[in-house]
């Protein structure tokens, strides 16, 4: 009997065997050079270095370097390594695929695709936030200035503020769902952000300001990240 | 940058809300006054008038001196307001479009967001996420045109908008000089 029910709890694999071939060989830079990393990415490679040196900082002596996105190999097996880590969460971002989609390509578990994409956006928020989501300098809205008289003639005008709504499913678990139905009838939550115009040569494509820049000065509203 | 307000929530009063709100008057009162023409003596001699720096914003958001807005379209049957309104207009379209590069580039905002079913707060982490990245990728000059062909029109929604909170003017000297400067430029 007692044989019976430890032969049931039994695991039957302790990882799932995943093909690997193609997250290796994109890191090691046998697939997808720049055109089709960009596209796939929509980040360039030297750009995603530049990233990862932002955000997989790994310190010696922590065991846990919860904020960054490198973890610490173990004598059970070795961590996920960043820069996979870092592609999972672009991949997912980029090209808005779910989790399974993301697990398969990248040969880990569903519920690890999860943990990483909670992980590094927290990583990104907590190294990034201060320092790309601000007020411009003075010198920045100054030259601001120009750009906009230059295109409309009115002196004065230091940007242009305007909120979009991200589209959500129906939230489940909250007692009233419907406070995030807006008005264009589908259920949403709501970002506003201050657009600067940003002078750069290589920002005028096609012969017109094509990025106006989203940033400004500001906190989360209701709630807080940390 | 505010994330985080239902849908439901008009745009006036997350701006209401904003850390934006409390600094902005005097983050621009440090900026020169501009000149502006309004208009001319009957001599010649131009007639020039201070406008303070200010952000565009539309018809949804409170109308202040260094916030000026759009006109609704119900307000519109002068000839003057309507060039003036055309030409806000264009200069707000470039942040209109800064939110279509984005969703064109991070196609995870094409479709509703599926994590928002269990875990609310972490989706605003999410796009909170996404939107750095955005400024970051822009920041370091990451531009490739491969992606360029996706970038959605957002429809423009607020023309045909009701407004369902009332929307007070709180000062509307900014744009009456606009508005002069405006009906200047067409005399001529």
């Amino acid at each position: 009997m007692l044989h019976k029910k430890r032969r049931q709890r039994r695991r039957k694999a302790w990882v799932l065997a995943r093909c690997d071939y193609w997250i290796k060989g994109t890191l090691n830079g046998q697939y997808l050079q720049d055109p089709e990393f960009q596209k796939t990415f929509r980040i360039s490679r030297n750009s995603f270095e530049q990233l990862h040196a932002l955000l997989g900082m790994f310190r010696d002596g922590f065991a846990n370097v919860e904020p960054y996105i490198t973890l610490q190999d173990t004598h059970f097996r070795l961590a996920t390594p960043s820069r996979v880590r870092l592609l999972a969460f672009l991949y997912h971002i980029a090209l808005g695929v779910p989790y399974t989609a993301v697990s398969h390509q990248f040969a880990l578990g569903k519920s690890t695709v999860s943990k990483i994409v909670h992980d590094v956006a927290n990583a990104i928020l907590a190294h990034m936030w201060a320092v790309y989501i601000r007020l411009p300098s003075v010198e920045e809205a100054q030259q601001s200035i120009k750009e906009w008289k230059k295109t409309t003639g009115i002196p004065g005008i230091v940007g242009a503020i305007d909120g979009t709504h991200i589209a959500i499913k129906k939230p489940a678990n909250r007692a009233a769902p419907e406070v995030y139905f807006n008005r264009k009838a589908f259920y949403s939550i709501n970002v506003q952000g201050k657009g600067i115009c940003y002078v750069s040569i290589a920002n005028c494509s096609h012969g017109r300001l094509q990025k106006a820049v989203c940033r400004c000065g500001g906190r989360l509203a209701r709630f807080r990240w940390r | 940058m505010e994330v985080g307000w239902p849908g439901s929530v008009g745009d006036s009063r997350v701006f209401k809300t904003s850390r934006l709100h409390m600094m902005y008057v005097d983050w621009l009162a440090q900026f020169p006054m501009a000149k502006l023409i309004t208009g001319e003596y009957d001599n010649g001699e131009v007639i020039y008038e201070d406008i303070p720096a200010f952000i565009l914003a539309d018809s949804a958001y409170p109308n202040s001196k260094h916030l000026v807005t759009t006109f609704k379209v119900t307000e519109t049957s002068d000839a003057v307001i309507n060039a003036l309104n055309k030409k806000l207009g264009g200069a707000r379209y470039h942040v209109e479009n800064a939110f279509g590069i984005l969703k064109g580039r991070f196609r995870i905002f094409q479709r509703p967001l599926e994590c928002a079913v269990e875990d609310i707060q972490f989706v605003i982490i999410l796009i909170s996420a996404v939107f750095v990245l955005h400024n970051f990728l822009i920041d370091i000059q990451d531009t490739s045109s491969e992606w360029q062909d996706e970038i959605i029109e957002e429809p423009r929604m607020n023309d045909d908008v009701d407004v369902d909170e009332v929307v007070e003017d709180l000062d509307s000297t900014t744009r009456k000089v606009l508005i002069k400067h405006m009906r200047w430029k067409l005399e001529n």
